[in-house]
């Protein structure tokens, strides 16, 4: 318990400040901060083993740069970090209490034991971040490594090492859970204001419909959330992304927090590297125009080459061109058969809502917002669906086996964005007509 | 309102999930595989050359994909690896050992195939 407690608060302590300075607002501050923290310690992760100095030096001149960094930042906005102005534009204690909900889920890391792939591909890797330097640079290019897929994508991993050595090291599975149980959480958390930023500011039915529709889309498999695997934290990541990124949105400010929840997805999984590449040129085609969403696609470009490091290290990467099959179709078609199986119970439910939206004139004026939520929410359905399709058609591994052992979990970015279109379409209807609230004085910086 | 009711039928199923998972108390055996795993690979790369292994597990992976896919092939690329165990001359099989031995109580058999000698 003290090493779970020790790495999540290591997590949340490094990320704290620069979240409040990239946010310019404490309550998505505190929400965004474990992902932050991860991202941090990634760096610092890499930069151990690819200079050989050991992790824990990295880590803390790593935080103290951001830290200082950020507080500069703070002190010449002049953004205070009252209790008072922790609202978001809603009461305080009702996003603690949102916050509290969101953490019910992942009361399952409660449960002992950590599962096959978060021991053998992310909890070992994590030992040797722990390690770092050139004895971690040792384990990534051994070929008895092969096993661990030294070449995956390395926020997992290398946050929950990192931390871990921080604290002394005192149990790395533990800490691994603990760590992807609070980066999940705040993942959750992302999604949960980006599905709030949908509605009217300060609309009160959003913060429940918003609380609900995360707390429904866990129903992919609470387990999943805390078991220590990389799926869920990438998947939730990239439908936060997805809604904040693929709606026209005015305001340059909003899209730091989607856009950090994009990094951690493409960070994390090579599944969320492809969806997260695909969402960022949606983001930058849908308002071309805007160039200042064009810093977007430096996204792709810093996580395929954290990717490409890590693919460097390893004595037997697996190849980029997938094999090819004589039969292609057969596979793809299996896999669709699969993938449908798994999501026809939200996408009967998403479907229907997304008809109402879009095909009703009524609605889809009165839901103006709700349209280019539902609309982005289909844009990371199909981001992620076309990667994993194309790569079980023409993947290494046998399809039926294939299949049976991975598409419950490869798929719950899909499941998770059919959801919440029903949470987008329960909120605009719950929303009273009127004009647009105006922002308090005290909540703009 | 049927969207908030569909949500919350979604929403008590994560609750139900929550509360399965957390009353499950029975560590999961997965902890003690990967040095299994790894003793097994170390005993795999002692194997003498010349000779095409077939490997499977006859319950949980008759067809050998986990071991050719996970472990043989990708770890230890050395190990001649027959395409069918018709084309075998020695098959591997691994199982679990009563008394506790070899890794974890897992131990590998090798069988020659076709030539009792």
């Amino acid at each position: 318990v003290i090493a779970a407690i020790g790495a999540v608060l290591v997590l949340w302590a490094a990320g704290l400040l620069p979240a409040v300075a990239l946010t310019t607002d404490a309550a998505r501050g505190l929400a965004v901060a474990p992902l932050v923290g991860g991202l941090l310690a990634t760096v610092a992760g890499l930069a151990s083993v690819a200079s050989g100095a050991p992790p824990v030096p990295c880590f803390a001149a790593i935080v103290v740069i951001a830290g200082a960094t950020a507080w500069r930042r703070v002190r010449r906005r002049g953004t205070s970090l009252r209790p008072g102005r922790l609202v978001a534009g809603h009461p305080w204690w009702l996003m603690v209490g949102v916050g509290v909900v969101l953490a019910l889920p992942l009361t399952v890391v409660a449960r002992a034991g950590i599962d096959w792939d978060a021991q053998s591909i992310w909890s070992h890797k994590a030992t040797w971040f722990a390690e770092g330097g050139s004895r971690a640079r040792e384990a990534f290019g051994a070929p008895q490594s092969a096993f661990s897929h030294p070449d995956y994508p390395p926020l997992l991993p290398a946050a929950a090492g990192v931390v871990s050595a921080t604290t002394g090291r005192p149990d790395i599975d533990t800490s691994h859970q603990a760590v992807t149980a609070a980066l999940v959480w705040s993942a959750l958390a992302v999604l949960t204001l980006e599905i709030m930023a949908v509605g009217r500011r300060g609309a009160r039915s959003w913060p429940l419909v918003a609380c609900l529709t995360s707390l429904a889309a866990c129903s992919f498999g609470a387990l999943r959330l805390a078991n220590g695997e990389a799926d869920a934290l990438w998947s939730i990541a990239a439908v936060a992304a997805g809604l904040g990124l693929l709606r026209r949105r005015d305001s340059p400010a909003d899209l730091v927090v989607p856009a950090l929840a994009c990094l951690v997805a493409m960070l994390t999984k090579n599944e969320g590297l492809a969806t997260g590449t695909v969402i960022v040129v949606g983001a930058v085609a849908v308002q071309w125009r805007h160039r200042a969403r064009w810093w977007l696609l430096a996204l792709p470009v810093a996580s395929a080459g954290a990717a490409l490091l890590m693919r460097s290290w390893a004595a037997d990467p697996e190849p980029v061109l997938r094999f090819a099959h004589e039969t292609v179709r057969e596979r793809a078609g299996r896999a669709v058969e699969a993938v449908w199986h798994v999501l026809d119970d939200v996408a009967a439910p998403a479907l229907v809502a997304s008809a109402l939206v879009l095909a009703v004139p009524g609605l889809r004026r009165r839901w103006r917002s709700a349209v280019g939520a539902v609309v982005a929410c289909w844009g990371v359905v199909v981001a992620s669906l076309l990667p994993l399709i194309w790569t079980y058609a023409r993947g290494p591994h046998e399809i039926r086996w294939w299949l049976a052992t991975s598409v419950d979990r490869t798929t719950i970015a899909a499941y998770v964005a059919l959801v919440v279109i029903i949470g987008v379409v329960a909120g605009a209807g719950l929303e009273s007509p009127g004009p647009p609230a105006p922002e308090a004085a005290s909540e703009v910086v | 309102v049927i969207a908030l009711l569909v949500l919350a039928y979604f929403a008590s199923r994560t609750l139900e999930q929550v509360e399965s998972a957390v009353s499950w108390s029975e560590r999961s055996s997965a902890v003690g595989m990967l040095s299994t795993y790894q003793c097994l690979g170390d005993r795999l790369a002692e194997l003498p050359s010349g000779e095409r292994y077939w490997i499977g597990d006859p319950t949980t992976d008759p067809a050998g994909e986990m071991w050719r896919q996970r472990l043989v092939q990708r770890s230890f690329p050395a190990v001649q690896l027959a395409d069918s165990e018709a084309d075998a001359t020695v098959r591997l099989d691994l199982r679990s050992d009563a008394q506790g031995r070899g890794c974890d109580g897992f131990v590998l058999v090798a069988t020659p195939i076709g030539d009792p000698s």
